[in-house]
């Protein structure tokens, strides 16, 4: 019976897989056969009753993917790879699982838990391997500061689908990366809303330890617009 | 070298007929880079309004109307907010600061802002710039006012200035808050943004005018003065919206959903940079029309002197054939219309670039008196140089046409005379 609150989740990420996919279907762009593309941790997600440690494989295979074509000197990563293997959403919805499953539905005690599994998944970590890396992933541009003399954002943040998804919660904070792109880097108001490419360092600071610091940075940004095709 | 020497020289023969066809391309740029010069400043003004703000939370309505009744001063309110509410946010982990927003009054047709101290601390504009004094310094009495710089010039205030709050948002109204004059403290440098624009009191301010009417009207025999009002309960029990800036921009989205779920009233937050771009994207296609028609408008110049170089086509048949007589190459004659039509332009869009800089400069002032904008001295950008550099491509790819037709012509038909 309990399984049906689990389903809410899973619905909510069918709704949320619903928002990308419409998103990218505007952008002719039909990029199931590719692994490494804008949302794909949503996908999994939406997978994820079937094996919850594919995650990890799913990881591994693009780090093989890519020592291969070890001439790229910026590693691309999907947005699963933000999350640390075991502490992902996937692995907070199998934690909470059973004890959804055990108590009464529709009782105060249900709100209760689904809100801890939603702090959960709110403050889920980030990966502190990543820290200091040279990385390259898409994304979706968030303005948060624009330049009034130029028309172009001066700071931002890169989520994995655009826009606000009001079905579901809001990406959590390992899933949001602030990036400040240098002058030259900046994107145009107008092409705020197009898919992107950001190459760059990504920093990686505890949400326990520092609030103010909290969370991803890419710095020493290079943009590019987005493309369907792995740039190697 | 020569070439040139018998251009200008010809040139200066026509000199009529020429100086209309460069006053023709002259207007014709200035036009154009008039157009992307408001484009600019209109867009440079309107997203200066709003900077360092993370957050910008009100009642329940659109995230555009929200930014534009908060922030922009156009439009009413659609609901004010609880004060409860707004303490309960302020504690959130993720604020570092707010500045609350109270709004509904006017002065003489100016907006009234109800607000606190933090508002001069962290309201910011343009690049990150914090709002600074012309005179005074901010509010700290109830009964005490700070005005924006195109208040103070339009109104001639001064420190000390006795001022009363009228009910409404209209430029009149019938009903004032007479009994509970404001003192001036403080006057605003000029912004270019609708803080100048704006009358600012304190929260108790806004409380006190009001506090001896009941259902939207005065009580008559019911008179509270301003004296009495200062010994009451001055706690604000609502306000319009407030503006939060984050302790860390990474947790946007979700203080964002934390208010727009909460539970004891309906908040909606909208983050302003998101906000403006939308609004922008919506206002930006009337720059692509305007933009649009000034490139017809260049190109009207360009054919205007096409017209000009072929009809004196005829009346300079002579000329074509005693240089080709002594000795001239018909690729000579080429070169002598492109060079032509190249000066033309060059000198058309000089003129044009100085009509520009010398039309804003005498618009300056009567802008910001009328309108309380602040335009910056045109100086040409990069942009603007690669239009001039576009702009005589295209008149030298012009005047390749009468060039064609005087290189093909015999040197015979020059010197026939014909009846």
């Amino acid at each position: 019976m309990k399984k049906q609150i689990l389903y809410t989740f899973i619905f909510a990420a069918f709704f949320l897989n619903a928002c990308d996919s419409t998103e990218q279907q505007t952008k002719e762009a039909p990029q199931q056969k590719e692994k490494i593309a804008v949302g794909t941790n949503i996908k999994s997600l939406a997978k994820k009753q079937t094996s919850s440690d594919k995650d990890k494989t799913e990881s591994e295979v693009v780090a093989q993917t890519e020592s291969k074509s070890a001439k790229a000197e910026y590693r691309q990563i999907s947005w699963e790879d933000l999350e640390i293997p075991g502490k992902g959403m996937d692995a907070v919805l199998a934690k909470f699982e059973k004890e959804i499953e055990a108590i009464p539905e529709g009782s105060l005690k249900e709100k209760e838990v689904l809100g801890r599994l939603q702090a959960e998944l709110n403050s889920a970590p980030v990966n502190p391997e990543l820290d200091k890396k040279k990385i390259k992933l898409s994304g979706f541009v968030s303005p948060l500061e624009i330049d009034e003399k130029e028309g172009v954002v001066k700071e931002f943040l890169l989520v994995p689908y655009f826009g606000a998804c009001i079905h579901v919660p809001p990406p959590p904070l390992n899933q949001t990366l602030l990036i400040k792109p240098a002058k030259d880097q900046r994107i145009k108001l107008e092409d705020a809303y197009d898919p992107i490419w950001v190459s760059g360092v990504i920093h990686a600071e505890s949400t326990v330890t520092k609030l103010a610091e909290a969370g991803y940075k890419i710095s020493d940004v290079k943009i590019e617009p987005y493309t369907e095709h792995l740039q190697e | 070298m020569i070439l040139l020497k018998l251009t200008l020289r010809s040139l200066w023969n026509r000199r009529m007929s020429l100086f209309l066809t460069i006053l023709s391309i002259a207007v014709s740029v200035m036009l154009l880079l008039g157009v992307e010069y408001i484009r600019k400043e209109a867009r440079q003004s309107f997203l200066s309004t709003i900077s360092g703000t993370d957050m910008v939370v009100g009642a329940r309505s659109g995230p555009v109307q929200l930014l534009l009744y908060s922030v922009f001063r156009i439009g009413n309110a659609t609901n004010n907010i609880s004060w409860k509410s707004y303490q309960e946010i302020k504690k959130n982990k993720w604020v570092d600061w707010t500045i609350p927003l109270s709004l509904g009054d006017s002065h003489k047709g100016f907006r009234v802002l109800g607000t606190n101290q933090d508002y001069f601390k962290y309201y910011r504009h343009g690049d990150k710039q914090l709002l600074k004094f012309q005179k005074g310094k901010p509010f700290d009495g109830v009964f005490e006012a700070v005005v924006g710089a195109k208040v103070a010039q339009k109104l001639n205030y001064q420190i000390g200035e006795k001022i009363v709050i009228a009910h409404g948002s209209g430029s009149t109204s019938f009903t004032e808050h007479k009994d509970k004059p404001f003192t001036v403290v403080g006057i605003l440098a000029p912004t270019g943004t609708p803080v100048d624009r704006t009358v600012h009191i304190s929260l108790e301010g806004i409380e006190a005018v009001h506090i001896d009417w009941v259902n939207g009207a005065p009580i008559s025999g019911y008179k509270i003065s301003a004296e009495e009002a200062l010994k009451k309960n001055l706690k604000p029990e609502v306000i319009t919206a407030f503006l939060v800036g984050l302790e860390n921009r990474i947790a946007t989205f979700r203080l964002q959903r934390e208010i727009n779920e909460y539970t004891r009233e309906p908040l909606l937050a909208t983050v302003p940079a998101i906000a403006l771009a939308e609004l922008w994207q919506t206002i930006g296609n009337f720059e692509t029309i305007l933009r649009i028609i000034t490139v017809f408008v260049v190109i009207a110049g360009l054919l205007g002197m096409l017209t000009t170089l072929l009809s004196t086509l005829n009346e300079r048949r002579r000329e074509m054939a005693i240089l080709r007589a002594v000795g001239a190459y018909p690729r000579h004659v080429f070169f002598l219309f492109v060079l032509e039509s190249l000066i033309l332009v060059v000198l058309g869009c000089l003129i044009g670039m100085l009509l520009l800089v010398a039309l804003v400069a005498l618009a300056k002032p009567w802008v910001i008196e009328h309108y309380g904008l602040f335009l910056n001295n045109w100086l040409p950008s990069s942009s603007d140089l690669l239009l001039i550099a576009v702009i005589s491509a295209l008149a030298i790819v012009f005047s390749f046409i009468p060039a064609i037709i005087a290189y093909r012509r015999s040197l015979q038909d020059g010197l026939t005379v014909r009846v």
